[in-house]
Order: C-alpha cells, then sequence, then structure tokens
C-alpha cells in the first residue's frame, strides 16, 4: 500500500457525524448568494420603474399644469431616465439568474466573471452617465419652478442644489465608485487566481 | 436516482459525500455544514436543470465545488492559515488514533491551493477520474497530471509532520 492509499484509508474511515436535516425548511430556502446579488436587482428595477410612472403620471395624465414646454420636456427626461436604469437593473437581473451553479467549474467561474467584468463597466459608464442625464432633466424642470420664486429664492435654492450635485458626484460619489471598483478588481482577481489553479499544472 | 422525483433519497444518500468534500475545503465543521446545505438547497432549485446527461453525483458535486468556491469570494475567507486553529479547537477532545490521524489529513489538505483541496477530496473519496473531469470541466489528461502533482504534495506535506 503506497503512502497515498494510506491517507485514503483515513480519509475513507473517518466518521462524519450527519446532522438530520430538515428537508421541507431546506427546499423553501432562498438564502443562497446569488439570489442575495438578485433580488436588489430587481427591486431596483421595480422602484425605478414606479418612479417613472408616477412622473409620468404628475407631468401628464395629472391635474397639474405646467407653463413652459421644457417643464414637459424635463418631466419626460426624468421619466425616461430611470426607466432606462430600471430596464438596466433587470438585464443586471437576468445577467444573475443565467449564471449557472450546476455547470462545470471553470465555466461557473467564467460565468462569474463575465458578470463582474460587466458590474465594473456599468461602474464606470452607466452610473455616471445616469447621474448627468438625471440632473441634466432637473436642470431644465428647475428653469420654470425657479421662475415662481424671487431672484434670492432662486440663488440660494440654485446654489444649495447645485452644491449638494457636486458634492455628491465628486465626493460621496467618486468615493463610493473607487470603492465598489476596488471590490470588483478584487473579486475579479480571485477568480482568476481560482481559474489558473485549474489551467496551471505547476 | 432521478433529482425531481427522489430528492429525500438524494440527500440521504450524497449529504455524507459533500460534507466530506466541503469539510475537505474548509476544514471547518460548521462552515462545511452550511456549505453542504446551501449545495442541497441549489440542488433543489435547480432541480429542473438536471437533464440526466451526466450522474446525479457529477451534477450534484458540481453544485458543491462551485458553492465552496463562491464561499471564499464572498466570505472573503483564506482559509489557508486559519483552517488548523479552527479544526483543532473543535477536535481537542477526540483522542484516539484515527481521529488524530484524520485531524492531521485536514491539516495537511488545508495547505494546498483551494481548487487542489476539491480535487484531492473527491480523489479521496474514489470519485472516478473521468467524473472529477466533467466536475470541474477540464481535460482528463490535464485532471491526472494535476492529481499525480497533488497527490505527491499532500503526502510530502504529510510526511512533514513526520507520519507514515
Amino acid at each position: 500500500m503506497d503512502d497515498f492509499d494510506k491517507l485514503k484509508q483515513v480519509w475513507q474511515q473517518q466518521a462524519v457525524p450527519v446532522t438530520k436535516p430538515d428537508l421541507d425548511l431546506l427546499k423553501q430556502s432562498n438564502a443562497d448568494h446569488q439570489r442575495k446579488l438578485e433580488r436588489p436587482q430587481l427591486f431596483s428595477a421595480i422602484s425605478l420603474f414606479l418612479t417613472s410612472a408616477f412622473i409620468l403620471w404628475m407631468g401628464f395624465f395629472s391635474s397639474i399644469t405646467f407653463q413652459s414646454r421644457l417643464t414637459y420636456v424635463a418631466l419626460a427626461l426624468l421619466s425616461l431616465v430611470p426607466a432606462i436604469q430600471g430596464v438596466i437593473s433587470l438585464t443586471v437581473y437576468n445577467r444573475l439568474r443565467r449564471i449557472d451553479v450546476t455547470a462545470p467549474v471553470t465555466e461557473h467561474l467564467s460565468q462569474w466573471e463575465q458578470y463582474y467584468a460587466f458590474r465594473q463597466k456599468m461602474v464606470r459608464i452607466n452610473l455616471p452617465v445616469y447621474y448627468v442625464l438625471l440632473n441634466g432633466a432637473f436642470g431644465l424642470y428647475f428653469i420654470e419652478m425657479l421662475g415662481y420664486f424671487p431672484l434670492i429664492g432662486q440663488l440660494v435654492a440654485l446654489s444649495l442644489y447645485v452644491a449638494w450635485m457636486l458634492f455628491a458626484y465628486f465626493v460621496l460619489g467618486k468615493r463610493a465608485l473607487r470603492k465598489e471598483n476596488g471590490r470588483l478588481m478584487s473579486i475579479i482577481d480571485n477568480l482568476k487566481t481560482i481559474q489558473q489553479q485549474l489551467d496551471d499544472n505547476h | 436516482m432521478t433529482v425531481h422525483s427522489d430528492f429525500n433519497t438524494l440527500y440521504q444518500t450524497y449529504y455524507p459525500k459533500v460534507l466530506k468534500l466541503c469539510l475537505g475545503y474548509t476544514g471547518d465543521y460548521a462552515q462545511a455544514q452550511d456549505l453542504a446545505q446551501e449545495t442541497f438547497v441549489k440542488a433543489w432549485q435547480n432541480r429542473s436543470k438536471f437533464k440526466g446527461e451526466s450522474l446525479v453525483s457529477t451534477w450534484l458535486y458540481r453544485i458543491a465545488v462551485n458553492t465552496c468556491l463562491n464561499h471564499l469570494r464572498t466570505a472573503r475567507t483564506q482559509p489557508t492559515d486559519q483552517l488548523q486553529p479552527h479544526h483543532e479547537q473543535q477536535t481537542t477532545d477526540e483522542t484516539n488514533e484515527l481521529d488524530q490521524q484524520v485531524r492531521l489529513l485536514y491539516t495537511c489538505i488545508s495547505q494546498l491551493a483551494e481548487t487542489d483541496r476539491l480535487i484531492i477530496s473527491l480523489v479521496l473519496e474514489d470519485t472516478p477520474y473521468p467524473e472529477i473531469a466533467q466536475i470541474a470541466g477540464i481535460s482528463e489528461g490535464n485532471l491526472r497530471l494535476k492529481i499525480h502533482r497533488i497527490k505527491q504534495q499532500l503526502t510530502d506535506i504529510y510526511h512533514r509532520y513526520g507520519r507514515f
């Protein structure tokens, strides 16, 4: 018997205590990692679609009327931008749903790698574009709204809004993006290391 | 046995094997139990994807291995350095020779790379090589080379502890 066979014997002789499972609970369980990632995307998509529908109703189907056509353009944009973002959230949700835990390991790892690369692209491109478009639409909306305020009120409201947006984008947003990007990079590196372990023979 | 008709039997038959695979990966009984449970939750959720193109065991081991590797990524555990104390702590009361050997074997396995731990656990469980190749999604030739290297590595580590 060679050395490895002795190890195999030890392994096979070990008694692993097995607790009796609650199969009903197991079948109902919804708490795995992938589902935890999927759910926020679905909720985000639903919230964005509801927001979009509400703005659409407020601008075009409620009793509220606006003086300027530009305001209607702004409301259409304010409704469209979250709707597009909602579609993107649904896309992410579908991508997660397509990740197949029953696939061979190399394929499964590659699916996760593609998903995280897609998330990374979103962090770099989609979120800044979403932010700029949404604020552009708010800017158009404010043109009429601020007209109802005295000049000093307009200046104060505009200054507060612009200051908050700049702070949110350049300080909070950049920090959050940097953190998220770092997290994604580390996950992708980790996946690559595992893949390399499978490919490598040395 | 099919996944659809007899999940209970599937569980009874494979839970100990899946648990040992997870234990080989984590070296920690509580974590291994969680991973084994998660494996069966996923098996239940994905039962419609089993088309009978592979053995049920291959399909189930794939889920188990993927679940273990995902665990490493999400829990951010870097087990190699942490396994030994965990496992020793949980087995301090066990004193007989076999228990000591099993404990040492887990300590040795914990020093292997993540995927190597999973592969060697399957080999130790006497899983046929073609099945392991199907689980991992690599060629059988590549797998044989890999297994040869891992066996060598594992027995070397075991020797370092003055055993055999």
